[in-house]
């Protein structure tokens, strides 16, 4: 791969990673407490995890995208990250299901004396959880998007998540865009001193050497960093910054989503009767 | 004044070898005293980091004392002698890892057990006395590099610290940036607080320090005023260094006899009134 090509993607990778630019917005969603964001996010991935229909999949989408269009940040960003990273998940985790899920054979080709079967079971599966993460993955979105990355950490703290985390999450925030900055700079080095058409191997060695440095660096960053951090007096816990959130988008937040949740919680538990499940 | 009357540190026969055994500091002493303003010169490689880093007690030395502000460091007092030292580091990306500039400013004061109206108070002032109250919500990577090297040195002053260390503060750094760097050390010289500046870039010393040491492969070569030292062409020379460039012109002039002055100029200031005479 060209590494222009490679150049361009991680750019991309840089502004799919980076929302500070959305987080910082003023729009009613932004103004509610993050502490009550994130808490509803995580019963919205949790509820998501145990739908059993179809259906309710799709109402609390509604809810999401409905989320989504009063933070005032246009739909095609979430729906364009949300893919980017469904993508890869898929390819990674979701596309292996269809062949190695045993049930009834929907597909079947035959490569010598290998047969690939999709199976029918495996389709239902992938397809549920592609769902199941999408849904999951927009609602993070909703979090992330409206409220800057220091809020959301502050709210995680007083959530008492682990201060180990939190300090991962932020020092891997903090460089991540380093990181990347850096290998971008060795990508050029190597191209501004290659001449001539490399050959597959002498390619993959190359790549491989770059990869090498690069981890070398980044082991002596953290080193570095965890002296700047004893040199401040590092304790093992991490200094947040006080928000400001308004109290009514809060509540008026906290009631409409949670409603929207129990009734759609409800419909898959099917104790409110919804025409399409009768 | 009899402040400057106390060593703020007192270094004794430190050595220091690297995990591959390699020599990095050999038998290593002098003092500082308290409200000195020191260079520590040498070219790459001298041990100039590593020795900043014994300072911190990040690394054992093999031999020797240090003693801060009349106390051994040891692996019992590091902790409490590292919260009287403020250490800027070379790179600011290696001091910058909070999400925002203000909570970086803030991991000090924080550290050190401030409520939070104090630590908002140091950071918002410490923010506003080095003109970067207007970025305190930005992320440190959205920066510039000056930025993120005068954000570096927010981090420390913060924090109040009574020794200062600055590993090369110049480097990389824009004339504008390095004005700016070299304002906000001549402020806290003037408050007395003692500072030791790491560097070859011996262009900007003459107008800080009073004192120079010249370590070169881990051993002090020499340790006089900056004058004395920075006049010494054919000592800087032999260390890979070189006068400022000033000190190098008038040095050039004298050499060829076209001035007779006995004294080389190195600040600007001594260079116009120099001049001067000379045009007269």
């Amino acid at each position: 791969m060209d590494v222009i090509q490679l150049n361009s993607i991680l750019e991309r990778f840089k502004e799919l990673v980076y929302f500070e630019k959305y987080s910082s917005l003023n729009s009613p969603i932004h103004q509610v407490n993050p502490i009550v964001k994130f808490s509803i996010v995580i019963t919205i991935i949790v509820i998501n995890i145990n739908f059993t229909h179809i259906i309710p999949y799709f109402l609390l989408m509604i809810v999401l995208v409905g989320i989504m269009v009063f933070s005032h940040i246009p739909l095609r960003y979430y729906f364009v990250r949300a893919l980017f990273f469904i993508i890869i998940f898929t390819a990674v985790i979701a596309l292996p299901l269809l062949f190695f899920t045993p049930g009834q054979a929907v597909a079947l080709w035959s490569i010598g004396s290998v047969n690939i079967i999709i199976t029918w079971e495996g389709v239902l599966l992938a397809s549920s959880l592609i769902l199941r993460v999408w849904l999951s993955l927009m609602a993070v979105m909703t979090l992330t998007y409206t409220t800057p990355f220091a809020n959301l950490i502050h709210a995680m703290k007083h959530l008492h998540i682990p201060r180990i985390f939190l300090i991962l999450f932020s020092l891997t925030y903090r460089y991540i865009f380093l990181f990347i900055e850096e290998l971008m700079h060795l990508l050029q080095a190597k191209d501004a001193r290659s001449f001539r058409p490399l050959g597959f191997r002498l390619r993959f060695k190359i790549l491989g050497q770059l990869f090498g440095t690069l981890l070398v660096r980044s082991i002596d960053r953290s080193e570095q960093i965890y002296w700047a951090m004893l040199a401040r007096g590092y304790i093992g816990d991490l200094v947040t910054k006080e928000y400001k959130s308004s109290y009514f988008a809060t509540t008026l937040y906290a009631i409409i989503i949670l409603l929207a949740i129990t009734v759609i919680f409800l419909i898959n538990l099917q104790i409110i009767p919804f025409f399409y499940l009768l | 004044m009899t402040v400057l009357h106390l060593n703020a540190l007192n270094v004794q026969h430190l050595s220091y070898y690297y995990p591959d055994k390699t020599l990095a500091l050999k038998d290593v002493s002098f003092s500082v005293k308290a409200g000195e303003c020191v260079g520590l010169i040498g070219p790459n490689g001298a041990g100039k980091s590593t020795f900043f880093m014994l300072l911190m007690g990040f690394f054992e030395p093999a031999q020797g004392t240090i003693q801060i502000l009349n106390q051994f460091l040891t692996k019992k007092t590091r902790k409490t002698l590292r919260r009287k030292l403020g250490l800027v580091f070379q790179n600011p990306n290696d001091q910058l890892f909070s999400p925002t500039l203000w909570e970086d400013v803030a991991f000090g004061p924080f550290n050190l057990g401030y409520d939070q109206a104090e630590i908002s108070r140091r950071v918002n002032q410490t923010l506003e006395s080095l003109g970067l109250i207007h970025l305190k919500n930005k992320p440190p990577h959205y920066l510039s590099f000056g930025e993120k090297k005068k954000a570096a040195f927010a981090t420390i002053l913060s924090m109040n610290p009574e020794i200062i260390l600055l590993d090369e503060p110049f480097s990389n750094l824009d004339p504008e940036s390095c004005v700016d760097i070299l304002q906000i050390i001549q402020n806290y010289r003037q408050k007395n607080l003692t500072i030791i500046i790491a560097t070859h870039d011996v262009d900007v010393l003459p107008e800080l320090v009073d004192r120079c040491i010249l370590l070169d492969n881990g051993e002090v070569v020499a340790e006089r005023s900056v004058q004395d030292l920075l006049t010494d062409h054919d000592l800087l020379i032999s260390h890979r260094l070189r006068m400022p460039l000033l000190g190098q012109l008038f040095y050039n002039l004298k050499r060829r006899n076209i001035i007779q002055s006995s004294e080389l100029p190195f600040t600007l200031k001594q260079a116009e009134s120099l001049l001067e005479d000379l045009l007269k």
